[in-house]
């Protein structure tokens, strides 16, 4: 590359330095904005991935009228027997709502004394001794549950509504980790008896059917064979929450970014219209062609200056992004994501820094700046060098 | 040096209107000649430099300047032409008025492969032999009309061109700028260079250094 | 100092913060790092999918796992599920107060 050539580039964007400015702010910010939506979404998408290996490979539902309806308990034995099953395990859960906050809670009925569960019992909840609460009616709490009954004067127990109208007094046991908040904010872990009795789930009945399978190849098969066994039955694997996911994140991307083309597409239409190309700026063009510069050392001159604006516009937009989302944790953005959830977690968005997801906002904004500006410049650049003898 | 054969120039206006500013012209200047082109505003002056310097094609007729047929040089033929071998002094001097008059008088090199304190140095020899030592720095806007004509000539010669052509350089100077103008053509005369100058000024035509005198009225040869 | 001396220290300016940047947020992800087991742990217990926040219905959480008619229904006022339901004002306590609670 000719060094005059880039000096004289560096020097032309310092002549307007005004509108350069004012161009590349309002660039830097769109970037900014594209930046931040994206890397909120594949911040939480990640926090999906990476808990994803946590979740059982099947959950079988039992539909009725073509709603969900109690599964019965003793079809875990049937599905224990199909060749691949590590194990199959009824599950009681359910929404709880809690009228004076307004607000859903997650109730779901947990085997305490499971061994199976006691590594994940000391990993995930605070200050919790099991021993102290057998025989009791304890419940442990999600930090937006927490959040809510002491908002509502509950420290200690809490007050069910029994399905019948009678209260049910429940003690607070222990609370998740707070590093937890996103998937265990509205939670309330009970025992299993408990939780029948608040959700109302009789003995012999369940309110869905999770299943193991060693080998991940098999999970297909399986999940057919269930489905072929209980025709009633839905059967969701772990590839089809996967995917729910995928469609909820790309819906409310999608949405996004339909409205950020909209506001990309006037930037771009007022970049070519008013101030891409003054008079003053196409006057100069027409002197340099006089001058004996060739068509494409103009346009190469216009590519290095907007190249440099946008190239600039781009790292401030990124550097602008990475501290919004990850350091202000993105507010306004996170409210896209979470915005219909009625409980809304305190949490703190897990530092995802997608390198090919840099590369793609920088593909799809850079360039499009560059041809904006090159447009009009060549245009300028072919009309007759006679023009400026006027 | 330079020839026209037959040269016609119309511009199209807006409908089937068209304006014809120069009509069957012939003409032709020896190396090394100072040759002024008199006529009134609107004559065609202007028009004739443009199509010598390559920066517009006839509509019909030939033009051959150092050999070349410049009415067909495909477009970067004739940028180079340009730059190589047209040095052209603007009515109004074009200058632009955001740049130094040193970077005024580089700016046709920028894109050539020499350093760039090669064709500093070379343009701050041309300035002073122009009389331009002072204010090398100062932006081309702030400068005096004078000055600014002497950094127009500069960058005409910069590139070192057989060829000049100036269109009314002495317009807006009063009459000691004007002579000035005068001693530096006689410098470029002698140094070889084959000059045509743009002019009513009556000025050039008593002092004993123009060798021909061209007039043109409405587009034609008087 | 002139301007494409500015520009060029500007982008330099840039280019160091934004390195400087990128070192803090790999100190705070592996940090975070350090709750992976937590969060792993809580979801073995419950079993259930998606986060806490994004759900289409306002009262249902666990979107992946319900159907049309339990999104419609669930409500306790049966309020509308689709965004416009963003300007729809919530009570004040369900707001995370912005505190974002750290393990000792
Ligand atoms: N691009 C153009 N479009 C239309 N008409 C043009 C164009 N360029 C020149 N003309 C016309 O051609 C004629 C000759 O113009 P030219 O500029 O050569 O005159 P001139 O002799 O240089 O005049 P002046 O002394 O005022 O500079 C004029 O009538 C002018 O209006
Ligand atoms: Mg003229």
């Amino acid at each position: 590359m000719n060094p005059k050539l880039l000096t004289f580039a560096l020097e032309a964007i310092g002549r307007r330095g005004g509108k350069n400015a004012a161009v590349g702010i309002i660039f830097a910010l769109l970037v900014a904005l594209l930046a931040s939506v994206l890397l909120t979404s594949r911040s939480l998408q990640s926090e999906v991935e990476k808990t994803l290996s946590a979740l059982p490979d099947i959950t079988v539902q039992k539909l009725q009228g073509g709603r969900q309806g109690l599964i019965e308990s003793d079809r875990v034995y049937a599905i224990e027997t199909i060749p691949g099953v590590t194990w199959a395990r009824e599950r009681v859960w359910g929404y709880y709502y809690f009228q004076n906050a307004g607000v859903n809670f997650t109730l779901v009925g947990l085997d305490f004394f499971l061994p199976a569960y006691e590594e994940s019992l000391n990993a995930a909840i605070r200050n919790f001794d099991i021993a102290t609460w057998m025989d009791r009616d304890f419940m442990i709490v999600g930090e937006g549950v927490e959040r809510t009954l002491h908002a509502n004067y509950y420290k200690e127990y809490f007050n069910f509504i029994l399905p019948d109208g009678a209260m049910k007094k429940v003690e607070l046991a222990g609370t998740f980790a707070a590093g937890t908040a996103l998937q265990s904010s509205d939670t309330i872990l009970l025992p299993v008896t408990l939780a029948r009795t608040l959700l109302n789930a009789p003995e012999g009945l369940a309110t869905d059917i999770t299943v193991a399978v060693a080998n991940p190849e098999e999970v297909a098969m399986v999940a057919t064979k269930i489905s072929r066994l209980y025709p009633d039955t839905r059967v969701i694997t772990k590839t089809d929450l996967a995917g729910s996911y995928q469609n909820l994140f790309d819906y409310k991307g999608g949405l996004f970014l339909s409205l950020f083309i909209t506001a990309l597409a006037s930037f771009f239409i007022l970049l070519l219209d008013k101030s891409g190309m003054g008079l003053a700026e196409r006057r100069e063009i027409g002197i340099l062609r006089a001058l004996g510069w060739r068509m494409e050392e103009v346009i190469r001159l216009k590519l290095l200056e907007s190249g440099i604006v946008a190239f600039t516009a781009y790292l401030l937009g990124i550097f602008i992004a990475l501290g919004y989302v990850f350091m202000l944790q993105a507010p306004g953005i996170v409210a896209l994501f979470e915005g219909y959830s009625v409980l809304k977690p305190a949490f703190e968005l897990p530092v995802v820094i997608d390198l090919s997801l840099l590369g793609l906002i920088f593909l799809a904004t850079v360039p499009l700046y560059m041809a904006a500006v090159i447009f009009p410049a060549w245009r300028a650049a072919t009309i007759d060098a006679d023009e400026v003898m006027r | 040096m330079i020839r026209l054969t037959n040269v016609s120039k119309i511009y199209p206006l807006s409908g089937a209107d068209s304006v014809t500013a120069l009509e069957n012209v012939s003409l032709s200047i020896r190396e090394g000649e100072l040759v002024v082109l008199k006529g009134i505003s609107g004559s065609g002056k202007s028009t004739l430099l443009a199509l010598i310097a390559a920066m517009t094609k006839p509509t019909s007729g030939d033009v051959v300047v150092a050999g070349r047929s410049v009415a067909k040089l495909p477009d970067r033929f004739a940028s180079d032409f340009r730059r190589n071998t047209i040095g052209m002094i603007f009515q109004k001097f074009n200058l632009l008025g955001d740049l130094s008059a040193i970077d005024n008088v580089t700016l046709p090199l920028i894109p050539t492969h020499e350093s760039a304190s090669d064709i500093k140095e070379r343009a701050y020899r041309i300035l002073k032999s122009l009389g331009v030592k002072k204010r090398l720095g100062s932006l081309a806007k702030h400068l005096s009309g004078g000055e600014q004509q002497r950094v127009a000539i500069a960058r005409a010669l910069v590139g070192d061109p057989a060829i000049i052509l100036a269109d009314e350089p002495t317009a807006s100077l009063d009459r000691k700028l004007t002579l000035d103008f005068v001693e530096m053509l006689k410098t470029m005369k002698q140094s070889g260079k084959t000059i045509v100058i743009a002019t009513h000024d009556p000025l050039f035509f008593d002092l004993g250094i123009v060798d021909r005198v061209i007039e043109i009225d409405g587009g034609r040869l008087a | 100092m002139n301007k494409p001396r500015l520009l060029a220290a500007f982008i330099l300016i840039l280019i160091a913060s934004i390195m400087a940047q990128l070192v803090y947020l790999k100190l705070k992800a592996s940090a975070q790092e350090e709750t992976q087991p937590a969060k792993e742990a809580a979801v073995r217990l419950t079993g259930l999918p998606d986060l806490a926040l994004s759900t289409e219905a306002r009262f249902v959480r666990h979107r992946s796992l319900a159907d049309i008619s339990t999104i419609l229904s669930e409500g306790g006022s049966l309020p509308e599920y689709f965004p416009s339901a963003h300007l729809y004002a919530v009570s004040p306590q369900a707001h995370a107060s912005g505190v974002i609670r750290h393990e000792p």
